[in-house]
């Protein structure tokens, strides 16, 4: 029998980097747990921070990277030199704007000599269910994640909406994913045919909570495929459609409008169960289920996964509101499993030949 | 602390008397379509801070108030098109809409959250409406409960739940019965929200199809058939393209058939990943191999960007610089500047034109310049 050897706890200080999306998003944890999580829209406008307003408007990365950078440190309470690896996206995302993180973090990692972690976003929202909060609780404790895989990641934001087997962390098998649009995205189209604006997503998902279900037919995309993909263009023409005979029929859209978006939302939940379920079924050795991405912001999509996989009689684990959609700690958690993975790099030159890749896949 | 009963004969007489308690700074505690609220006049500092002192910890969260109408609401906030479309169709009725604060607004700290905005409703019952006509100002709308006690739907169940200590912060209390148990009100922050993904640039779009040269119109029963269309316009335009880039200027309405078109040249050039919505990476680029030669198939959608130094900072120009097959989904939203950019670097533009004819077909027009 092997003897049980206590080791010591690697906890190494990680700063994470996220420009592949709108906001600016830079995180600091410690090991897998997170001691600050920063993004453009959460600082206070009212305190200036270093002396920089941060730039709201969406994508400004390189005006607003360094005063998050001083915002997460100062949150975490460490000191520049107390940095250990640098963890920054790398794809996908547009070209553009990965290169402003990528930059900054090689700049930082050739200033304090330290390990450079290039990570895909997409494993960021994958492991960011694994996360700790600053005082290392959560579910996914040490012992949990010694015996959870093989397990299913159900990721879902506005850019993404896949199924992936995950043999080990660092082991992925994409299994299904969006033909068209994505989920996320799906929710903002209408909420823009809605004249909610853009993003109107969040608005369609407060609606839909007062709304009552069955009033409203709308389709449930690809029920009867087969495959684990996902499509959601068909359910846009069918809302835009509906949408026309609504508003055509006179009656006030306050009448209708939470009704037709409960209906919404319950076709984009009902898609993904049926094809959770499926992806469960063709796979019996899957021990749990990952969830991440900016779609289970929605608690209502949250909950009804959770049932159906509970229900299964597996475990399902996933991230709290602050770390579902973009965010930098997901980047700190996929970089840790890099850095045990010895994934990152330490000369020079390497890191500086390292290029962004905005069509990096799992 | 004092209890009115509301009653038909009573009312004009105690509204009156409670506004006199709110124009002194008093709190009001009164029904709403939702349960009962706590008012302040939302202009006096003291008396929020008092509601605050009174609600017990609450975070950073700010109270809403109550105006009577849209104008009356923006003499405070700046109501942008998003808000302006909520008020218009929503409002009065259990919804708050969040704007921006107007510099000097006279508004407390409290009811301006800290990023410097306000929630806003306008209440679909007649007490507060009558209130806050009567005093001339927004009026606080939270619910009355103290925090983590039970929403207050009678004044018998509220002062059971409401410790003493608390109640000494209460001035007028109008009870108005048992309300129905409504859920509490939708809050919708408008702040970050903009709708110039509504920006039309279909002018310049139509204005250039109207001096360019149709190619080709045809009628699609499917998305299946968009793509086979896809292919065979693809083969005619690539195979007799000498240099520089080539774009595929797509416009259309939400689902027209843009994507299932882009997927169609994904399977000429056959691209081996699945050709998707490039809505949120903005630009997505798919590998391809030209007789033996890695190339690369540029994807944009311009759907999300929201102005033009956005558009002229989207790394288009570089991929138009190294002579790619470029597809832009919305094209029509910048075309002028992206005509001149094409012009300046060299390239060709075939500008094709989505239609619906009913939920599955589409009219697929295929222009080229002259």
């Amino acid at each position: 029998m092997k003897a049980i050897k206590k080791e010591t706890k690697f906890e190494p200080i990680i700063i994470g980097i996220d420009t592949s999306c709108d906001e600016t998003s830079i995180a600091v944890s410690k090991g897998r747990k997170i001691l600050s999580n920063i993004r453009t829209t959460q600082i206070d406008l009212h305190k200036k921070f270093g002396g920089v307003v941060p730039d709201i408007s969406r994508r400004a990365h390189e005006e607003n990277i360094e005063g998050v950078y001083r915002e997460a440190l100062r949150k975490a309470k460490i000191e520049e030199n107390d940095i250990e690896y640098i963890a920054v996206t790398y794809g996908p995302g547009l070209a553009i704007d990965l290169e402003v993180g990528i930059n900054f973090a090689k700049e930082l990692a050739i200033k304090l000599n330290k390990p450079f972690v290039p990570v895909n976003h997409m494993e960021g929202h994958l492991t960011s269910a694994l996360a700790l909060n600053s005082k290392g609780n959560g579910d996914v404790l040490d012992v949990v994640l010694d015996n959870m895989f093989p397990a299913l990641a159900l990721l879902m934001s506005g850019k993404h909406t896949e199924i992936v087997y995950v043999k080990n962390i660092g082991d992925y098998k994409k299994l299904g994913q969006t033909l068209d649009d994505a989920a996320g995205e799906a929710f903002d189209k209408v909420g823009r045919m809605l004249n909610f604006g853009y993003p109107g997503g969040p608005i369609v998902s407060e609606f839909a909570k007062r709304g009552e279900l069955g009033k409203i037919s709308l389709p449930i995309p690809m029920e009867k495929s087969n495959d684990l993909n996902f499509s959601y263009s068909g359910l846009k023409t069918a809302c835009l459609y509906k949408i026309k005979e609504l508003r055509e029929s006179n009656i006030p859209e306050k009448e209708w409008i939470y009704d037709f978006c409960r209906s919404f939302v319950e076709s984009i939940t009902r898609s993904v169960e049926i094809k959770l379920l499926k992806a469960l079924e063709q796979n019996s050795d899957i021990k749990s289920v990952l969830v991440g991405g900016g779609v289970f912001s929605s608690e209502f999509i949250l909950r009804r996964v959770l049932k159906l996989v509970n229900d299964y009689g597996l475990d399902m684990f996933y991230p709290t509101k602050e770390i579902r959609s973009d965010n930098g700690a997901m980047i700190c958690i996929a970089g840790y499993f890099n850095i045990i993975r010895n994934n990152y790099l330490t000369d020079i030159k390497q890191i500086q030949v390292l290029e962004r890749n905005p069509r990096l896949s799992l | 602390m004092e209890i009115i009963k509301l009653t038909e004969q009573n009312l004009e007489e105690s509204i009156a008397k409670a506004v006199e308690v709110l124009k002194a700074g008093g709190t009001v505690i009164y029904p709403t379509e939702t349960c009962y609220g706590i008012g302040v006049d939302a202009t006096n500092q003291v008396a929020v801070d008092k509601v605050y002192d009174y609600k017990g910890f609450r975070g950073q969260k700010p109270f809403s108030m109550a105006v009577t109408s849209k104008e009356m609401a923006a003499k405070y906030v700046e109501i942008n098109d998003i808000a302006d479309n909520l008020y218009k169709n929503y409002l009065p009725g259990p919804v708050t809409v969040v704007s921006n604060a107007k510099p000097n607004s006279g508004i407390a700290t409290g009811v301006v959250s800290q990023w410097g905005s306000i929630g806003i409703r306008i209440p679909d019952h007649k007490i507060p409406v009558m209130l806050v006509e009567k005093l001339g100002k927004p009026m606080t709308s939270t619910s009355a409960n103290v925090s983590y006690k039970p929403v207050p739907y009678s004044i018998e169940s509220f002062l059971k739940n409401t410790p003493k200590k608390s109640q000494k912060y209460l001035d007028l209390i109008l009870d108005y019965g048992e309300l129905p148990k409504n859920v509490p009100s939708t809050v919708l922050d408008t702040t970050m929200n903009s709708l110039q993904v509504l920006r039309e640039g279909k002018i310049e779009f139509e204005n250039a199809i109207k001096k360019s040269k149709l190619y080709k119109q045809v009628e699609t029963k499917d998305p299946e058939e968009t793509i086979s269309f896809a292919k065979e316009i693809a083969d005619h335009f690539i195979t007799n393209h000498d240099n520089g880039a080539l774009v595929f200027a797509l416009s259309g309405e939400l689902g027209a058939g843009k994507t299932q078109f882009s997927k169609g040249v994904g399977e000429y050039l056959k691209v081996e990943d699945i050709v998707n919505s490039p809505t949120y990476t903005i630009i997505n680029e798919y590998k391809y191999n030209d007789n033996g030669i890695d190339r690369v198939l540029v994807h944009m959608d311009t759907w999300r960007i929201s102005d033009v130094k956005e558009f002229n900072r989207s790394g288009l120009q570089e991929y138009l610089e190294k002579s790619d097959i470029i597809l832009i989904e919305w094209a029509d939203k910048y075309f002028n500047d992206l005509e001149q950019m094409v012009k300046s670097i060299g390239g060709k533009i075939v500008k094709i034109n989505f239609e619906y004819l009913s939920q599955t077909e589409r009219k697929i027009s295929v222009y080229e310049s002259n």
